[in-house]
């Protein structure tokens, strides 16, 4: 099989064209894929973590997988990141300063987590912040590649890459996993048939958790309240359902093509000169 | 009274970082057979730089569901967390009691949002 992939931003319509990638190969078995890049003149480097998820996905159903037609500009960032290391594409010398390389952990390696959090990070435009506040941001991240763990039952393990992108003074993390869906996880869990968006709508109020004994939403909280002050914003798109958070305001919205999983995009504003400490928030 | 004992999360971890459920199962179970022995446990987080909180509704907020809640809060001292990590905590703990007090809770509260939905 073909699939043509159209451009991929950090966005709804991103999210989708990732969705509909999913969807349309969901029935290949024992055969292979090219994902042609042919009509894609954007894709924002970050986004590589769910594409993983999905490529992820179908390589696990016995499929060959191989990425063609790449212009340069899309080759040169993607292999910048390491992502076209899985796709016979030699690897990169060096990440660059603007990199947090794609990298796929198990879901049970939180340590690991915070190693590439530790190594990649810094350096990358985030805003000056206070250390309680710096501590509290960082274990958000955690508590994000945590739930991944508690929501998912992955075995296929989570997705993450980032960039900062000097030119539109932005900061992209994206962490991804191929495993249930929120709104799958909250039907199962309470034996319901709620509509993804609203499923996923419970699902974000703090306190609302699918786990049997343990609290939920934990992370968003903080990184709701940061993103608001920064300017920046959040998405989440999960089987059908979407969710961003910009400027205050929340967005649900469903997904034409559902996505084998769960993504997670922080956008952070790097020329932010305020200085955040945990009274902000 | 019996003296405390003192429990320290970096021994059981195995280094710095408090972020695995699992992990906070090994505590948990350090710490249950302490207090039902009547012993208070001073629960040391030094040595900790980074925590997150199911690995404290694994260690502490568990307790809650094996113990009366009263014993819990009497028999355990948690000392040495960093600042920053105590709203973590507090949450977790809050969260548990309200938890095994009415195990069923959630469920008959998204019952009535989202029970009906088709």
């Amino acid at each position: 099989m073909i699939f043509k992939l159209s451009n991929v931003g950090s966005n709804r319509d991103g999210f989708a064209a990732l969705a509909d990638l999913s969807e349309t190969t969901s029935d290949l078995e024992y055969s292979s894929l090219e994902l042609s890049f042919a009509s894609v003149s954007w894709f924002d480097a970050n986004m590589v973590a769910p594409l993983g998820a999905v490529l992820t996905c179908v390589r696990d159903r016995y499929n060959t997988v191989s990425i063609v037609d790449l212009p340069w500009g899309q080759l040169s960032i993607l292999q910048r990141n390491g992502f076209l290391d899985g796709f016979g594409y030699p690897a990169p010398r060096n990440w660059g300063g603007t990199v947090l390389p794609y990298r796929r952990f198990k879901t049970t390696d939180a340590n690991r987590f915070y190693d590439y959090i530790d190594e990649f990070l810094p350096g990358k435009g985030l805003p000056e912040m206070t250390s309680d506040f710096s501590l509290q941001f960082q274990q958000s991240l955690g508590e994000i590649f945590i739930n991944s763990q508690t929501h998912s039952d992955s075995t296929l393990g989570v997705f993450v890459c980032g960039q900062f992108y000097p030119s539109t003074q932005r900061l992209d993390i994206s962490i991804a996993d191929a495993g249930i869906t929120i709104p799958g996880r909250v039907n199962r869990r309470f034996k319901i048939n709620a509509p993804s968006v609203k499923a996923l709508r419970w699902a974000l109020v703090e306190g609302h958790t699918t786990k049997e004994d343990a609290p939920g939403g934990v992370g968003l909280k903080l990184l709701k309240g940061f993103v608001a002050l920064n300017g920046g914003r959040m998405q989440i798109a999960s089987g059908r359902a979407f969710w961003q958070f910009q400027k205050g305001t929340e967005v649900f919205d469903d997904l034409e093509h559902e996505f084998p999983g769960t993504i997670v995009n922080l956008e952070i504003q790097t020329a932010d000169s305020k200085a955040y400490s945990v009274k902000d928030i | 009274m019996s003296e405390s004992i003192l429990i320290r999360i970096a021994d059981l971890v195995g280094g710095p970082r408090a972020v695995d459920a699992e992990d906070g199962e090994k505590v948990f179970e350090k710490i249950l057979p302490v207090i039902k022995d009547g012993r208070k446990v001073r629960l040391s987080f030094e040595g900790i730089t980074m925590v997150i909180t199911a690995f404290l509704n694994a260690a502490i907020g568990k307790l809650y569901g094996s113990l009366p809640e009263e014993q819990v809060d009497k028999m355990l001292e948690v000392r040495d967390l960093i600042s920053a990590f105590q709203p973590s905590l507090d949450k977790s703990i809050e969260w548990s009691k309200a938890y095994y007090r009415d195990p069923d809770r959630l469920q008959k509260a998204i019952m009535e949002e989202l029970g009906d939905e088709e």
